[in-house]
């Protein structure tokens, strides 16, 4: 259906996810709005203390026992450092593979009509309207368009795999100028 | 068919601050919270057996006030910390979504859950349904081991809780809360 932005409709297709993208989109919100939130900071704590003790050996004459104890401390940033960088990432997407696993209505295909103001998402068990303003993120990946809003940040997720050109570009289009806060682009 | 429970209610911000502090409860498997409060007695123990008989220089001293520091936050992590932070971030939630918040219905037949309210209805099987947990004040039905609904318990008679417990058979699961 061709975006007609005269009388408020954008786009209205049909879409059904698989494990894999909500696995991913579960991933990106993690790191958006759970768990892995700020995981760059942290991470880049840790690796401070690294060099603060790699420093501290270069530097100062230590007995042993200090040596062990800095030893100790030093194993537990590195450990800070992988378990955010990248442990957490993937624990995100396991995860997400386990909710999708666990659910009965993510199976479902779903129909999605996108409006200026607000979205609908229609299937054989639920129907969820759900306006911009609700939405806290909007990110768009090469192959998803994920939206996460709502009380307790509920994920909208629709695979590209299931859209036209048209459609894809006139969601882009209509988030880019709706949501300028809360929408990006994620090449990888 | 009647539904053996059928309600209107509204979420106030003590309702979803409640239901955030028990849900935690419930994702927190016992095991971990066993870990980090040995991890914050071994901590403390050391911290305070270094200072009384390894403390030969104010560098020492200080390490081992800050593991003495460390082992009280492990044990008071949970009890304290986490929950104060749950408090916070709940409420903060709560009062920026305060306006997307709608009275709901919810309706639970033998077979079946409804739920109604302006922007949403959902109609599922009682097979659709993952968990059913009820804490002190609130009962939390997932939908998945993500997704969940909850109302809070001021709502519902006794009667309808024995139903409600039946109703949840296997998938039914008491949170302890202090």
């Amino acid at each position: 259906m061709p975006a007609n932005i005269y009388n408020g409709e954008i786009a209205e297709f049909d879409c059904q996810i698989k494990d894999t993208d909500y696995a991913e989109a579960y991933r990106i919100y993690d790191i958006r709005r759970g768990r892995s939130k700020g995981r760059e900071w942290k991470a880049s704590i840790f690796f401070a203390g690294v060099i603060v003790v790699l420093c501290i050996f270069m530097m100062v004459h230590l007995s042993v026992p200090d040596y062990v104890f800095f030893g100790i401390v030093m194993l537990l940033c590195i450990y800070g450092c992988v378990y955010y960088v990248y442990w957490l990432s993937n624990r995100a997407a396991h995860r997400g593979m386990e909710i999708f696993e666990s659910s009965h209505l993510l199976h479902e295909t779903i129909h999605c009509h996108f409006y200026r103001d607000y979205y609908e998402i229609t299937n054989k068990y639920e129907f969820i309207r759900r306006y911009y303003t609700e939405i806290t993120d909007c990110i768009e990946t090469p192959e998803l368009f994920v939206l996460i809003g709502g009380l307790d940040n509920k994920l909208t997720v629709i695979a590209k795999a299931e859209l036209t050109d048209e459609q894809k570009n006139a969601l882009s289009k209509h988030f880019s100028r709706e949501m300028i806060k809360q929408y990006r682009i994620k090449r990888k | 068919m009647k539904p053996f429970l059928e309600e209107t209610f509204l979420i106030t911000e003590e309702d979803y601050v409640n239901m955030s502090l028990e849900r935690k409860k419930l994702l927190i498997p016992k095991k971990n919270r066993m870990i980090v409060l040995a991890a914050g007695i071994f901590a403390l123990c050391a911290g305070v057996m270094g200072m009384i008989f390894l403390r030969n220089s104010l560098y020492h001293a200080f390490s081992y006030i800050v593991l003495i520091l460390l082992g009280m936050y492990a044990i008071s992590y949970y009890d304290v910390v986490d929950r104060s932070l749950i408090r916070k971030s709940a409420s903060d939630f709560y009062t920026v979504n305060q306006k997307a918040l709608h009275s709901q219905t919810i309706r639970i037949y033998d077979s079946k859950l409804e739920i109604l309210s302006e922007n949403r209805r959902l109609r599922i099987p009682r097979s659709f349904i993952y968990q059913i947990a009820e804490g002190n004040t609130s009962v939390i039905i997932f939908l998945d081991k993500n997704e969940f609904i909850f109302f809070p318990k001021r709502i519902i008679t006794e009667p309808q809780l024995e139903k409600l417990r039946a109703f949840g058979g296997d998938q039914y699961k008491k949170i302890e809360v202090r």
